[in-house]
């Protein structure tokens, strides 16, 4: 549907104005604070997934790194002087951002509050459009699980034991996203819509690579975790789609739906170009 | 400055801009909703434990209803290892039908106990180091136990998961964004398929944000305190005052024990969460009025602000109630600068020019710096 969108958009010069510059923006999911340095962050989508997207390099990039522990609007204001700084410097005016995870929640953010920062408004007035892959816009019963096991719960020299978790991780927890989804985030039913189309990519596969850990990691966390319905091991289906267009589904889990592995991914994103 | 959202007190330095009005229609077909009364109700099958090691080990049994697959997860960390990502420890399993999988052993004899490595870090988890999980493929019913060699003063978690069970805990708190001075109530519901599950014990522990959990406390389904009907699975608590604590994201911890319908021992842990808000600003609710001027609607509220600052005046506007709900029509949001004392507010509402009526205006405070909400209406269009 939205491929022939597209195509479509192409042909009647809609996507894009025959003057405008155009590239494309990666913003990473939460994770550490290291995922604030470019070269992690380049890893985080992995390279096949930034060269099929961008048609071989040929379509200008950034990839955006900030720190994965921090809350929306921390994470938000590091994002935006990172867009704003690059398409300003390129001239750039026409924009394709792809998200993964929960850098979806944080796009969101600028999107929603373009007063928060002076910014936050030049970022949005050069954005097409959003891809959001795998975004926990409601939540996630996974970050709901970390708080079940934060040593908050235990006593004396065993709270510090267990570890806490990071602000990323409370921000993902379905009770505070349906909080700040009534109150601060636009785009959900009922809510004022967002400025800008945001296009959902929503995960439902587990084993993609058996002889991967990280594959034993999300079946074991969808079944710890109670994620309703279809999941990639860590974002639920409903979650992913909970706001914006269904753009595609995919087989692809948490981890390889950020990568141009298991599914290509990279190959449709390039379809914007 | 603009304060972070109250659970982390973390002052973040941010321009502190008023901004301009802003407002607009709802597409066509989008319906009304107004901010929930209640958080999300959360699901669980699983039940989680944490015992201190002695003696070189620790020892947990297990209650697992034996319908389905089970899945036993060991956290382990220890004061010598937890800055430096400890590895998996040594857990061995004795089913109660004498089943074993011994540490080391990646498999049980029968090849129905099967074990693999975790790393808590890779799927999002804020754990440090290797942990391990067995997946038991057809659980028995009854007393599982797990037994893990850890050094003296490790703390030992076992989360055990039954993915397939029909035993379910849900719970929710209500409201989801507590204003100064309101009750919350807790809820557990436990359902075995579509039977409520009675004569069970459950017990809810609160924690302030930043701050360890308070004592627990039990739920009742005995239609008081709370509890809106006796004997329907649903256990509540209401607590009319909360633990000192700061304003914030709370959280709550729940533990559900009792017997199936079969008669099967379980237990299940659940969270949920509220925000208890800043008393900051009030909007005072009889002060609010919308009505129609020209194409549009002006919204007027006053509010009792006690800490200055930035706010933000939203409304949403909703047409009359038609099968499925009533349509949203309109919005708009009015960041304002207020001074310590009562301000008028007030901000205009475009309505559309399709015939479609105006009928009632959700209208709310929020605090920018710090965030929180400070009032919320429902008020007729006059």
């Amino acid at each position: 549907m939205r491929g022939a969108f597209v195509c479509l958009a192409a042909l009647l010069g809609l996507a894009a104005p025959a003057w405008a510059r155009t590239g494309v923006v990666f913003i990473h999911g939460k994770g550490g604070a290291n995922l604030a340095s470019p070269s992690v962050a380049r890893a985080y989508w992995g390279e096949d997934m930034i060269r099929a997207t961008t048609r071989n390099y040929t379509v200008p990039h950034l990839v955006v790194g900030y720190d994965g522990t921090q809350y929306m609007w921390v994470a938000g204001n590091q994002v935006a002087t990172q867009i704003y700084n690059w398409m300003m410097a390129g001239g750039f005016t026409d924009v394709v951002v792809n998200t993964h995870s929960y850098g979806g929640v944080v796009f969101r953010w600028i999107l929603s509050n373009p007063t928060w920062d002076p910014r936050y408004q030049p970022v949005i007035d050069r954005v097409r459009w959003v891809n959001t892959i795998a975004g926990p816009h409601k939540g996630s019963e996974a970050a709901d699980l970390a708080g079940t096991l934060a040593g908050s719960w235990l006593t004396g020299w065993l709270v510090d034991l267990v570890g806490q978790n990071t602000n990323s991780t409370y921000n993902c927890r379905t009770d505070w996203m349906a909080y700040y989804n009534q109150y601060w985030l636009k785009g959900t039913t009922g809510r004022p819509g967002l400025p800008r189309t945001m296009y959902t990519i929503a995960g439902y596969g587990l084993w993609n690579d058996f002889a991967h850990s990280e594959d034993y990691g999300l079946a074991t966390l969808s079944g710890v975790a109670g994620l309703p319905g279809e999941d990639d091991g860590m974002v639920a289906q409903y979650s992913a789609q909970g706001v914006g267009v269904v753009w595609f589904t995919t087989a692809a889990n948490h981890h390889h739906n950020r990568r141009n592995d298991y599914r290509r991914i990279g190959d449709s994103l390039a379809t914007d170009f | 400055m603009r304060t972070a959202l109250l659970p982390c007190a973390v002052l973040v330095a941010l321009p502190a801009l008023a901004g301009a009005d802003e407002g607009g229609l709802f597409p066509a077909g989008e319906a009304f909703s107004p901010a929930e009364s209640e958080s999300p109700r959360q699901v669980s099958r699983a039940s989680v434990r944490t015992v201190a090691a002695s003696g070189g080990r620790a020892a947990v049994d297990v209650p697992l209803t034996g319908r389905g697959r089970a899945i036993l997860w060991t956290l382990t960390a220890s004061p010598a290892t937890a800055a430096k990502a400890p590895e998996a420890a040594p857990t061995s399993l004795r089913t109660p039908g004498g089943r074993v999988l011994r540490p080391g052993e990646e498999r049980s004899a029968d090849r129905g106990l099967r074990r693999f490595a975790l790393r808590p870090a890779e799927i999002g988890l804020d754990v440090p180091g290797t942990q391990e999980a067995v997946e038991v493929g057809a659980a028995e019913a009854g007393l599982h136990r797990v037994e893990v060699e850890a050094a003296d003063g490790s703390a030992v978690t076992v989360v055990a998961a039954e993915p397939d069970s029909p035993l379910a805990l849900a719970t929710w708190a209500s409201p989801l964004s507590r204003l100064p001075g309101q009750p919350v109530t807790l809820h557990a519901e436990l359902r075995d398929g579509g039977r409520p599950v009675k004569a069970a014990r459950v017990s809810v522990r609160l924690a302030a944000p930043g701050r360890s959990g308070e004592k627990g406390v039990s739920l009742l389904d005995d239609g008081r305190r709370g509890d809106a009907v006796a004997g329907d699975g649903v256990y509540s608590r209401r607590f009319d005052s909360l633990p000192a604590g700061d304003a914030g994201f709370w959280t709550a911890r729940f533990e559900a024990e009792g017997r199936d319908a079969r008669g099967a021992a379980f237990a299940r842990s659940g969270t949920s969460g509220f925000v208890v808000e800043r008393a900051t600003a009030r909007l005072l609710g009889s002060t609010v009025r919308a009505r129609r001027e020209g194409a549009g609607l002006v919204v007027e509220a006053a509010a009792q602000v006690s800490t200055a600052g930035l706010y933000r005046l939203d409304a949403v506007v909703a047409g009359a109630r038609a099968e499925g709900g009533r349509p949203a029509l309109a919005w708009a949001e009015a960041p304002r600068r207020l001074s310590v004392g009562t301000a008028r507010l007030a901000v205009r509402v475009p309505l559309p020019e399709d015939g479609r009526v105006a009928e009632i205006v959700e209208v709310r405070l929020l605090g920018l710096e710090p965030m929180g909400v400070a009032g919320r209406t429902l008020v007729p269009v006059e």
